[in-house]
């Protein structure tokens, strides 16, 4: 097993997601499912091939220097689980 | 009679319903009326959400062709979008309980392209949790909503993420809708549900305003009743958008009006990749391939054999980059800036982990886990570069068919529309669902599924024409031949 107790803890914590024991052990199942699955990979002869990371080969983009109207920042504060008039609100982030 | 007289309307085409809006035979206030009356009627949970505005934007359109100034061909059509395609001021929740009140403050490209053409938005469609797609041994549902159901068959599976899409144009109650296409959801649903399907081109249509779930995958699909909706559909949303950094400058043909031209068979070079047709594809399936095949030799076609050698690796290749990319774009969900946030907590982290364990489903968080383990240090050199290479060697092996042959023909699915009851036991099983469809989506090349009649079992067969990069244009008119053989037009 190559997702032991120990990296679903590390794994959880990555992604900010509480996992009870039996979640934990369901989920490590079925990702170690997966990574048999993305095993198949290791069969494929790859050297020497570049790596593709997107189908489309992707360009810097500029815009026409013209002003374009954005939503308001009302409309933009208006999904804020809290907010004030001006800034949406966060717990306190340093101790 | 009345009824029989509503029935007729709704399970017209778009192009034919806007012939009768043009020639005032109907009104968009009549059909917008008729197809609301199905939503409330219907209990295939297509819909998640109605538009209350939409009568009032019927009647709206009706006074445009009444002066005489109707924005477009379709003007007053009713249509319908996935639930992760933002609508400025309709709520947009991508099936998660992590956006359930969320009102985007903006439209999407799309949805902005639609409402200048004076289409009527009936509502929002069912999907998966943000499209998450199936990881392992079952379909993945989602945290809201009730599961869509196959208009087909409610004992069927109506197909993966994009149900929603595929079974409102199934059971008439959308002339067209637009959806996402990742790995192929979009042409699945269609194939399971006996619509038609497109995948556009990467670059072709504008995704802003498309809620992301995996960057270098997602396009908007189009879910029509044949191929001439969906040309008709692609004119009006493709070309190109500053707001989309992926969004290529290549002209906008007119899809429809070159699809109505005579589709010249004859000079077409077809190739059929041997790779998808092999033992996992089901028999009936094959025989309809290879009935089309010979039909389009008859109609003067080359077809051909051909190989595309990567395939086998594409599936793996797929899950790897799709989880990748997921777990990175869900980030954006913390609890601060729009969506849930948990009730209680001591503190940031505090906040962060129980909004997200509370918010999402058991599929998008296993998804997230593993798409954080393959972008760890030890996970990005053992499988997410590999897989990157192999997505080159994928796009390579389209190249070098497409030197060779004009278009690809293949199944859609290796299966027809599997009992809901059905639980996979072997992921691999699960995956091999995405077999026919992932290759096209990893090499970003425009797909469509079309019906090409049932298996025994009264299901529906869909297959898959497969184009060069940007080819829509070739492509849809060999979907409209396509169509013709198969008796569907």
């Amino acid at each position: 097993m190559r997702i032991t107790e120990e990296t679903m803890r590390k794994l959880s914590g990555l992604v900010k997601i509480n996992l009870t024991e039996a979640e934990s052990s369901r989920l490590a199942l079925t990702i170690e499912d997966m990574l048999h699955l993305a095993d198949k990979l290791e069969e494929a002869d790859t050297a020497g091939v570049a790596e593709t990371s997107h189908a489309v080969q992707l360009q810097s983009v500029y815009r026409e220097d013209v002003m374009v109207r954005s939503p308001s920042r009302e409309k933009m504060l208006a999904n804020a689980p809290e907010r004030d008039e001006t800034c949406f609100i966060t717990p306190k982030v340093l101790e | 009679m009345q009824a029989a007289q509503e029935q007729g309307l709704a399970t017209l085409s778009l192009v034919q319903i806007g012939k009768l809006l043009q020639n005032r035979e109907t009104t968009s206030s009549e059909i917008a009326e008729i197809l609301l009356d199905r939503i409330g009627a219907s209990g295939n949970n297509a819909y998640v959400l109605t538009n209350e505005q939409a009568l009032k934007a019927a009647a709206i359109s009706d006074n445009r062709r009444i002066a005489g100034s109707p924005l477009s061909g379709i003007d007053g059509v009713p249509a319908a979008l996935m639930d992760n395609i933002c609508v400025e001021g309709m709520r947009t929740t991508c099936a998660s309980r992590m956006l359930e009140g969320f009102v985007p403050p903006y439209s999407a490209a799309v949805a902005e392209s639609l409402e200048q053409a004076g289409v009527i938005l009936l509502g929002k469609l069912n999907m998966e949790e943000f499209a998450v797609g199936p990881t392992l041994g079952e379909r993945a549902e989602n945290t809201l909503f009730a599961t869509t159901k196959n208009p087909v068959d409610a004992a069927y599976t109506p197909g993966s993420s994009s149900a929603g899409p595929a079974a409102a144009v199934a059971e008439d109650t959308a002339y067209f809708a637009l959806g996402s296409d990742v790995g192929g959801s979009a042409r699945q649903s269609a194939a399971f549900c006996g619509v038609v399907g497109l995948r556009p081109g990467f670059g072709r249509v504008s995704r802003y305003g498309l809620v992301q779930c995996a960057s270098s995958l997602d396009q908007i699909s189009i879910t029509g009743k044949d191929a001439a909706d969906c040309a008709l559909v692609l004119s009006l949303i493709a070309g190109y958008d500053a707001r989309d950094p992926a969004a290529c400058k290549d002209r906008t043909p007119d899809y429809l009006r070159n699809l109505m031209g005579a589709v010249r068979l004859k000079e077409l070079r077809i190739g059929v990749p041997k790779e998808y047709m092999g033992q996992e594809v089901g028999e009936e399936i094959r025989q309809s391939v290879k009935s089309l095949s010979a039909a389009m030799q008859e109609a003067g076609a080359v077809v051909e054999e051909c190989s595309l050698p990567h395939t086998d690796y594409a599936v793996s290749a797929y899950q790897v980059i799709a989880a990748a990319e997921f777990s990175s774009n869900m980030n954006r969900y913390d609890g601060v800036k729009f969506g849930y946030r948990t009730a209680s907590y001591e503190n940031y982290d505090d906040m962060l982990r129980k909004t997200r364990t509370e918010a999402f489903g058991e599929d998008v968080k296993r998804k997230m886990l593993f798409g954080a383990y393959i972008l760890s240090q030890e996970g990005f050199n053992a499988w997410f570069k590999p897989a990157q290479r192999v997505r080159t060697l994928v796009r390579d092996d389209f190249q070098r068919v497409f030197g060779k042959y004009d278009i690809l023909l293949a199944p859609t699915s290796p299966v027809t529309a599997w009992p809901v009851s059905k639980q996979f036991s072997d992921p691999a099983e699960a995956c091999a669902m995405d077999l026919c469809t992932v290759s096209a989506s990893l090499a970003g090349l425009p797909a469509i599924s079309i019906p090409c009649g049932n298996d025994s079992a009264g299901l529906p067969i869909g297959l898959q024409l497969i184009g060069p990069a940007l080819s829509e244009d070739l492509l849809l008119q060999v979907a409209r031949g396509a169509e013709e053989l198969c008796g569907l037009v």
